[in-house]
């Protein structure tokens, strides 16, 4: 990643709970109405699958993870860190040539607009609770879904990989209060 | 704190979504031919009654869309929720 300076520039643990920093991850942010044929076919063949329809899901292949953040909105993930020197991904430029120059959506590079923090622990979600008002024993909150909410006041995307497994997604500019935030409430439980 | 249904994401708290006014307003065809007083009437004046009202609400912190739903402001109880465009059910 170009010039890329983290906030966060440690690991914690604390008993079995830990959380880390994931490295530069290429996001991209994909608007477009589903319904318009030519947008949805489009984009299956871009990225190989069919963007998820239902709320808070998620498809994967084997390089990228989409997912769900509205009904006319999604999350383009790389499942592989960036280490090369550059803010360019191969995948945007294809998908800018075939959907925003056509006029069929909207895409944009949001790959410096969040931090990831990978969680893991069994009890994240009694760390989360203390200060997020969602109901994480809900039956819809499975694993591998994606939900959006508040974290102690600050907004976030939850990306529920396994019981004990999540990646947190949160502004950059909010990272380092909430990475401070979680730290305190961890050393709580 | 009370429990909202949104449309597109499911059961979330009220924290979660921010208030937009009274819902099913007209704007008036021609604004330049109204009086002052029936454009303010359009513009502010709103009914702020006691039972049930419509109301548009936002999910702003989930998924951002806009919605309607209809809410007793007596004891903040949810009657139905519906999406943006749609009519009431009652």
């Amino acid at each position: 990643m170009l010039n890329f300076i983290s906030p966060i520039t440690e690991s914690h643990t604390y008993n079995n709970f830990s959380m880390k920093e994931k490295t530069p991850v290429g996001k991209i942010n994909l608007r477009g109405n589903l319904e318009n044929k030519d947008f949805a076919s489009t984009v299956g063949k871009i990225l190989g699958m069919i963007l998820p329809k239902e709320p808070c899901s998620i498809s994967t292949k084997e390089k990228i993870t989409c997912m769900w953040l509205g009904p006319n909105e999604w999350l383009l993930v790389s499942n592989d860190t960036i280490t090369k020197d550059s803010n360019d991904y191969e995948l945007e430029k294809v998908l800018f040539n075939e959907i925003s120059k056509r006029n069929l959506g909207a895409v944009t590079n949001i790959s410096d607009q969040f931090t990831i923090f990978n969680l893991t622990g069994s009890n994240i979600f009694e760390i989360l609770s203390k200060g997020c008002p969602f109901d994480f024993n809900s039956d819809r909150f499975a694993n591998n879904k994606v939900i959006q909410t508040i974290l102690n006041h600050i907004d976030v995307t939850i990306h529920k990989k396994s019981e004990s497994n999540i990646d947190l997604y949160v502004r950059r500019s909010f990272s380092k209060h909430l990475w401070d935030w979680l730290k305190d409430s961890s050393n709580l439980i | 704190m009370f429990i909202i249904n949104c449309p597109y994401c499911g059961e979330r708290d009220h924290a979660e979504f921010s208030y937009g006014g009274e819902a099913h307003l007209v704007r008036p065809k021609q604004p330049t031919e109204l009086s002052d007083d029936q454009w303010a009437e359009y513009l502010f004046m709103r009914k702020n009654i006691k039972g049930i009202q419509y109301e548009r609400w936002n999910h702003s912190h989930g998924c951002r869309r806009w919605f309607n739903l209809s809410r007793d402001t007596s004891n903040d109880k949810i009657h139905s929720v519906y999406k943006i465009g749609e009519k009431p059910s009652e």
